[in-house]
Parts: structure tokens; sequence; C-alpha cells
């Protein structure tokens, strides 16, 4: 249980810090000030919009996106017995990417809300497209056959997206911006969004992780426990399409998220698939706020774009990976 | 074998405009034969352009070709029609601000990337490329005709107005537009009023956070002259944009007055106003209380412009402010 401590104790920690710090006028001391109702009311307006328009969606958005985003990785891994497997290879990423490139191309997309639209739905038809591609033929869903249906179909996509963005000069400020990821600009309201979706693929891990645990041990052995491996990995599959369509859908993809999460999470499981898949959320949660909190500080009063942050912590996870003695590529909680 | 089956008649479908562009552009008028001969002497002249490259150019050139919108603009206001033009930046067809002015003249592509197709097929006796420094797109152009860098980092609409007069022998059309705006000038520094010397905000608004236009920026430039503020929080160095504001910051961008616009130029875009009001920290801003926000076209306002942009832009600046 010491993982839960710690991730634990870094989660309130991060949290703390993300309300805390960002502008240059609105410190801990004032805030404070601002609970005891000790501020003249100007300020206490001031105070209050920052808190309840900007920094508490900020934080809450972090929270959501990133547990989903680590659960999300864990699972995929788990499924794909493939620690360097990422959600876009399912074709999320690029699903959601052209939704919003045809949302801004033709249905002049300019608001949070409609790219949010038009990202999960882009998402869903990414997803349903490498499932059925990878699930027809003998033996189902196939560990393989997933990762190769879904590199087909990201490159479709990319594709796409470059013709689109070839003919369409005015997508590519507005595009450029999206793919980058932010969780500047979110309302509590589009974070709540998404939650039923991320509690309903939270509820289907749970579900299922005794399933998956069994996984690892390979089909055959799952089978014979009684376990079916290709309707696990469908299973599977969805709530990771759920968490991760959810997470694009609010704040663009933030990529490497589900790599560096379950392998922190590794680090504290010792082969339990139930505490991997809840640490990998919890990790997640903590790297998004730790990152957030540099996208906003790092060039403040500007924003670094979230994918930036992610990727310099995230790289030198993957060349550690890569490079460490006993790497098979083999996933294990 | 179904799916393959449906992935080629979609392919299908997806290659029929190309198809048709190719053998548009196959069928396209053929190249007539230049019936002066190359060897024919035109008279030439050497110049130093705004890279400081040496260019023979001819002395009274006609058939000139704009790859900038700075260019295209500058052109206009002299009046001559280019014989072919790029887009403007951001934008599927030439900049907005224009319109009415582009008819007749053949779109040669994105900006700074034309089909050399184009080129060649617009016969140019002299090529205008402005703010770009790229030696090799500079180059292949050459092989078509001479090539001038219009102006640099350090140039102003201004500058570019002045030279482009000298390089076509437009001299006596660059002093009259010169007047003409001097003119404009005066008569919105007099709508003006005792909003002189107020402090002003240009922003580009993207749902993820805005940019405020840097010091040296083409609109910043023209609201100087109009004896206009950067707010101190702005003062800035560049010519360009800022990075991404964050919205704790956004009272950065509060002024006296703020204009605010977007770059999408598409019909029914929700306008940059709408998606600002969605946003509380825009809602109290001071200058958004005092109603003292007006929304411009983004692709004139927080682009590179030329003098027809700089007079667009002291007309709205007075029309904003004499209110």
């Amino acid at each position: 249980m010491r993982g839960l401590w710690i991730l634990g104790v870094l989660l309130v920690l991060t949290s703390a810090l993300s309300l805390c710090l960002g502008g240059s006028r609105t410190g801990p001391a004032e805030i404070l000030e601002w609970m005891q109702h000790r501020l003249p009311v100007e300020d206490a307006a001031y105070v209050e919009m920052v808190m309840t328009t900007i920094r508490f969606p900020r934080t809450l958005g972090a929270i959501v996106v990133g547990s989903a985003l680590g659960l999300a990785g864990a699972l995929l891994q788990t499924v794909t017995r493939n620690i360097l497997a990422e959600t876009d290879i399912l074709g999320i990423n690029g699903g959601a990417a052209l939704g919003v490139v045809i949302g801004i191309s033709y249905f002049s997309a300019e608001t949070m809300l409609s790219w949010q639209l038009f990202a999960i739905s882009g998402a869903l038809l990414g997803t349903t497209l490498v499932m059925w591609t990878a699930s027809r033929g003998r033996g189902g869903l196939q560990p393989l056959r997933l990762v190769l249906a879904g590199l087909a179909i990201a490159s479709t996509f990319q594709g796409l997206i470059g013709y689109i963005l070839l003919q369409q000069q005015n997508s590519l400020d507005q595009y450029r911006f999206w793919v980058l990821g932010s969780l500047s600009g979110l309302s509590t309201a589009a974070v709540l969004s998404i939650l039923p979706a991320c509690l309903l693929a939270f509820g289907l891990s749970a579900w299922l992780y005794r399933g998956l645990h069994a996984l690892q041990l390979g089909d055959d052995v799952a089978s014979s426990l009684g376990h079916r491996p290709g309707l696990l990995r469908l299973l599977a599959v969805g709530a990771v399409t759920l968490l991760t369509g959810c997470s694009i859908a609010l704040t663009g993809p933030v990529v490497l998220l589900g790599l560096a999460a379950p392998y922190f999470a590794r680090g504290f499981s010792k082969g339990d698939m139930a505490r991997f898949l809840i640490y990998s959320a919890l990790s997640g949660a903590v790297i998004l706020l730790a990152a957030d909190l540099l996208a906003r500080t790092v060039i403040a009063p500007y924003e670094t774009p979230l994918s930036v942050i992610v990727v310099f912590l995230g790289t030198p996870i993957l060349i550690r990976l890569a490079r460490s003695s006993d790497f098979t590529g083999e996933a294990s909680a | 074998m179904k799916i393959l089956k449906k992935l080629r008649t979609f392919g299908n479908v997806a290659g029929l405009p190309a198809a048709f562009l190719f053998i548009f552009s196959a069928c396209g008028q053929p190249v007539p034969e230049s019936e002066e001969s190359a060897t024919e002497s035109v008279s030439l002249r050497t110049i130093t352009d705004a890279a400081g490259r040496t260019v023979e150019i001819p002395s009274n050139p006609t058939r000139v070709i704009a790859l900038s919108e700075a260019d295209l603009d500058a052109l206009l206001a002299l009046g001559l029609k280019p014989v072919g033009a790029c887009a403007g930046r951001g934008q599927d067809g030439f900049p907005r601000y224009l319109e009415g002015k582009t008819e007749g003249i053949p779109l040669l592509g994105a900006l700074y990337r034309p089909s050399f197709d184009r080129v060649i097929q617009a016969e140019p006796d002299l090529i205008l490329l402005g703010g770009w420094a790229d030696e090799g797109l500079a180059a292949q152009l050459e092989e078509v005709a001479p090539v001038v860098v219009t102006y640099g980092g350090e140039d102003t609409w201004k500058s570019l107005l002045a030279r482009l007069g000298d390089l076509l022998g437009r001299e006596e059309q660059a002093s009259a537009f010169l007047a003409g705006y001097q003119k404009e000038l005066a008569n919105a520094q007099a709508r003006l009023g005792d909003r002189n010397g107020a402090t002003v905000s240009v922003v580009r608004w993207n749902p993820r956070g805005p940019m405020f236009m840097l010091d040296g920026s083409f609109s910043r430039q023209v609201l100087k002259e109009l004896g206009l503020k950067t707010p101190e929080a702005q003062q800035l160095e560049g010519v360009a944009h800022s990075p991404v504001l964050s919205f704790e910051e956004l009272h950065l961008i509060d002024a006296d007055h703020v204009f605010i616009g977007t770059l999408a130029t598409e019909g029914e875009a929700r306008t940059a106003m709408d998606s600002a009001m969605e946003t509380p920290a825009f809602q109290q801003l001071p200058a958004f209380r005092a109603g003292a926000v007006s929304e411009v076209d983004g692709s004139l306002w927080t682009s590179v412009g030329g003098p027809l942009a700089a007079m667009q832009v002291l007309q709205d600046t007075a029309n904003a402010l004499s209110k």
C-alpha cells in the first residue's frame, strides 16, 4: 500500500499547488483571505473569478484527464502485452484530430464545445474502424492485429488531415493550437460533461481486472480459468476508447502520458493488476497536474503547450524503457 | 475482399478531383511562343534590393508578380494590377480587405508557395518577394524573371511603397498615395479628438487563449502614427504576436480601447467577440465593462499589411474610437 500513500500525498500536493499558483496577482495568502471573506468586494470578485472559472476547472480537468489517460495506457498495455503501446495506435488520436480539422475547415468550429463534439465523433469513428478491422478473421481481437490495424488507420487519417490542411489554409492556424494540447480555457461544465463516460470506463475496468490479470498469463491459461480473451480485449479497448476520446475532446491530444503513467505505476504495483490500474490512474493525474503547473509558469504570463512539457518528461522514460537490460517489450503489471 | 472493393470505390471518388486538376492543368493554354526573342534588347538597370542583393531588372516592368500580401497591396495602391499573386496569410484567396480590387488577378497559390506552372504562364518580367529570405525559392524564381526582395525586418509599409514606386517608375503615384494617407491621418486624428494619446490593444482571439500584437507589428505602427499608445505591459519588441496568454493574465490586454479579431475567414464562423464573451475573465476586463471593445478583421489587423491595409486601419480606428 506504500504506493497508494505516496501517490495520494503527491496528488493532494500537486492539486493544492495547481489551485495556488498561476497568475501573479492571486497567491495562497490572498486565497486564504478570500475563503475567510476578508477581502474587499472588488478584490474578492476577482479572486473568485480566477478560482472558480480558471484554476478550479483546470485542476479538475488535469485530475480527470490525467487519471483517464493513465488508466487507458495501463489497460492498453495489458491487452496488447506491449509496454510501448500508446493510445494513438487505436486510431483514437488520429480520428479525433481528423474530426477537429473537419470541424474547423467545413463547419467553422471555433469554440471549445464544438471542438469537443468533433473530436469525440472522430475518436469513435477511428476506434470503431480499428476494432472492426482487427477483430475480423479467426481468433478474434489479437494484439498484433490490433496494433497493425491501428497503425494503418492512423496513417490514413494523418494523410486525410494533411490533405484538408493543404486545401484550407486558414484551418492550420487554429489546428496547431488544438493539436499541442492545453488545459487553458476549460470550464467546469466542460469537465463535468465527460465525467459520466469516464466513470463508466473506470467501473468497467474494475469489473475486468480479474480477467486482465489472468490474461497476463496468456490466452490459454485465461481461457482455462473461465475467461474469454477476445471479449476481455474488446471490453478493455472499449474502456480505453471512452477514456481517451473524452480526454482528447477536452484538452487535445497529450502524447506520452499513457506511456509514462503505467511506467511509474509498475514500480509500485508488484505484479498486482488492481494496484497497477489504480496507480496508473493516480500517476497520470499527478503527472498531468505537474505538467500543467509548468505549462502556466515556465514562460508566464504566457502558456506553454501541454504536449511540449509532457514530452520533456516522457522522453527520458521512453529511452530508459528501450535501454533497460530486461527489455522484452512484454507488459506485465 | 468486400472492404477492398469499397476502398477502391472510395479511392476513385477521392482521386476524381485530382485527376480533373491534372487534366485541366495539362490541357491549359499552351505557352504561346514568345514573339520577342530573348535577345531583343530590353533596357535594363541595376538595383540593390531590401536583402542587399544586386539585381538587374527591366527599366519599365509591366508584368509584375506579387508573392506576399503586402506586395500585392502596395501594387494595387500604386494602380498596377499584377499579372499574378499569392493568397493572403492563412487564407484561401486574396486578403478579404482587398475584395473588389483583385478581380481578374490569377491566383498563383498559397502565400510564398506559388505553383511554378502558373508563374511561368503569367510571363512576368519582375517578381516581388517581400519579407522572405528563402534563397532556394528566390533562385528557382530567378529562372523565370528577376526577383526583388521588396522589404525586410526593418521596413514599414511606407518604405515598401517608396521602394516599389522607384522600381516601377511610379514615384508620382507613390507620393500621391502618401499625401492621401497623410490627409486621412489628419482626418482620423481630428475625429479622435480628446481620445488622442489613449492606450489601445490589438488582440488575436483563440479559445485556448488570446495573443496581442507586438510593438513593431504592422497595425501598431499605424496606431503609433495616430498618437495612440501601447499599454505598458505590452511594450515588447517584435513584429509578430505574443505567445498565447494565460486567462489569469488577461488583464494584460486591458487598455482604453481593445481591438479583437480572429483569423477565421469563413462566413458562418463564430465572431471573435462571441467567443471571448463566453470567457468570464474577459467579462471582468475594465475595457469590456466600459464597452470599449471592438471587433476587427483579424486577417487585416494581425497580419503584415501594405498601404491599403494601413488606410483601412486608420478608418477602423477612427470609427471605433470616435463613437
